[in-house]
């Protein structure tokens, strides 16, 4: 039997069982909207750690890392830290607010907190098409780029357009039939599965690049990449991209809304430095330097976006089937997550808001489910037209720059007081028309696209809020009052004569 | 009063650690000096980590586990007061 049988039955295989777990856990879903868009609050440590590291760590972490290490060396290991810092403290400075509001209200989108707490409709509408905007292109971009792998890895035995469609497919299945509950335990697999190749291939090629001394050897031939060459701006633009854009992308609040409890959270955020950091950040940089070291990855010079599967290719051909089924497993295991969110928020956030307030949540279900095929569909249509593609590629990389237009709106709702209504929905659509303009024109002011309109937005909401209306508090929506409580410091006398008028 | 004090603690060995982990793209703690296996900045990075880690592990009981006990309470109260 020649590699590409191996690889396409290895393949059939691994989306059986990807489908079969997805299909078991939906067997514990209750048929309500709440089960199905925030998997009925009730994810626990472990679900709930693998989903969200599955989730951040899509294709880029199996292909575009290790490239990323093996050109900028340690430079790159800034990343390391902003996996732990972002994993945990951001969990409780942000996480834990989200879901106690989320539970004691019961919302399933971010819109939803939006409009209760500030009141406004329009708030909302634009906070949840942001959104969208936000990860729609992104979940096309993950298409794309697995059909690319999967073509590329298996010498076109899988043609592109094969890979867009069992990769939608797959995904479309998965989302529509097990909800929320079905993605996160699809997550779970996957990301043992993609651990345990990460973890076995380091082990073997620190082995092969000389034990301990590895790094040494590394220096032998590329010294430069030992240390680091600066340019922190750069690496700053990263951490505040993917901090602050990260946490407040819809699919990320849902995981949030979908904690058990305070506690699953912070034993999240206790884990999640093993898993983020520890695992999928530093053993890239590990095998990314390693394969510097002359003859250990042949081919890696010229494609250094694919060191891995050139290292099953030169010593384990036949079970670089299993770096295939990796690829096609971190693109389904990011785009779920992402599918599920943008059909909830148009199904919520847009229908039902504003077009049919009275539906009945069995009607919701159906609508999440419609969305869901339609939103399948347009990305399965997109990747296979390039030239539809192309336009959205662009806009999928600014992903993380727009989530990071939503931050000052959330502020408003977690921290800040002092911003209002008017002042969100300023800062957040001039920041947004910034953000396209800046990468439109690549005019940019000292940082790039996303910082840049992160703070004309910030500063338009500083100086609207000053001049306009505080939110109006009607009883229960006075988020800050309750979380002054909840954590540890009394209402201020401002704060109880603001929630009492 | 003790457990302020831990989280004062907690607070400003996080932020240091994290400072610290921005030193070598200043070029401080950047020569091409070995540590045991590693070079200094990586060890000097991974070493900040390891700090940052114990942080993140340190925030359950500091913080997450009196938060929910604070939550248990708040939601009885307001039960009982139903």
């Amino acid at each position: 039997m020649n590699s590409t049988a191996v690889t396409i039955i290895i393949l059939i295989a691994f989306i059986a069982i990807f489908v079969a777990i997805s299909l078991r856990a939906r067997q514990h879903n209750a048929s309500t909207i709440d089960d199905y868009v925030v998997g009925g609050r009730s994810m626990n440590t472990a679900l709930l750690l693998m989903s969200m590291g599955a989730t951040y760590f899509s294709t880029w972490t199996l292909l575009g890392s290790f490239g990323v290490y093996y050109r900028e060396g340690i430079w790159f290991a800034g990343f390391t830290t902003w996996a732990i810092i972002q994993g945990s403290v951001f969990i409780w400075l942000f996480g834990t607010r989200i879901w106690y509001i989320g539970k004691r209200f019961n919302f399933i989108t971010p819109g939803q907190m939006v409009e209760h707490y500030y009141s406004s409709p329009t708030l909302r509408l634009l906070f949840s098409i942001v959104g969208i905007i936000a990860l729609v292109p992104v979940m096309l971009i993950q298409v794309t780029g697995s059909a690319r792998a999967l073509e590329s890895l298996t010498g076109g035995a899988i043609p592109y357009a094969v890979g867009v469609i069992v990769t939608s497919v797959v995904v479309g299945f998965i989302v529509l039939w097990a909800g929320f509950r079905g993605t996160a335990w699809a997550d779970a697999f996957m990301g043992t599965f993609f651990a345990t190749v990460l973890v076995f291939t380091a082990v073997f090629i620190i082995g092969q690049a000389g034990g301990w001394s590895f790094l040494q050897n590394v220096a032998e031939v590329e010294p430069q990449l030992l240390t680091n060459k600066g340019n922190p701006v750069a690496m700053l633009e990263l951490w505040v991209g993917l901090s602050f854009g990260a946490w407040a992308l819809p699919h990320m609040w849902q995981k949030f809304y979908s904690a058990h409890s305070a506690k699953v959270l912070g034993k999240v955020a206790m884990f999640t430095p093993f898993w983020n950091s520890w695992m999928m950040a530093c053993i890239p940089l590990v095998i990314g330097l390693s394969a510097n070291i002359p003859g250990l990855v042949p081919g890696a010079a010229d494609n250094s976006d694919a060191i891995l599967p050139l290292i099953f290719a030169e010593y384990a051909p036949i079970l670089g089937s299993f770096v295939v089924a990796g690829i096609l497993a971190a693109a389904i295991s990011t785009i779920n997550s992402q599918l599920l969110s943008s059909a909830s928020l148009v199904a919520e956030d847009v229908w039902r808001r504003f077009f049919d307030k009275e539906m009945s949540e069995k009607r919701l279900r159906l609508v999440n489910k419609v969305v869901i095929g339609l939103i399948t569909s347009i990305v399965l249509v997109l990747a296979l037209s390039p030239s539809g593609a192309g336009y959205l590629v662009p806009v999928a990389s600014l992903g993380f720059s727009l989530g990071l237009q939503l931050v000052p709106t959330a502020l408003g709702m977690l921290y800040f007081r002092w911003i209002t209504p008017a002042g969100a929905l300023t800062g957040m659509v001039v920041g947004v028309i910034t953000l396209f303009v800046s990468a439109a024109t690549d005019f940019t002011l000292f940082f790039g696209p996303g910082i840049s309109a992160i703070i004309v937005n910030g500063l338009l909401v500083a100086v609207v809020s000053r001049f306009t209306q505080a939110a109006p508090v009607n009883g229960d929506n006075d988020y800050h009052a309750l979380f002054a409580q909840l954590y540890g410091k009394q209402p201020t006398q401002k704060v109880t004569a603001h929630a009492i008028s | 009063m003790l457990t302020g004090m831990n989280r004062k603690l907690f607070w400003l060995v996080l932020i240091l650690a994290l400072i610290g982990s921005w030193l070598p793209y200043f070029n401080i703690l950047n020569g091409l000096v070995w540590v045991g296996p590693l070079s200094l900045p990586l060890a000097w990075v991974f070493t900040c980590n390891i700090v940052l880690t114990l942080c993140a592990i340190a925030m359950y009981p500091l913080y997450f586990k009196p938060l929910s006990e604070r939550i248990d309470a708040f939601e009885r109260k307001e039960g009982g007061h139903e």
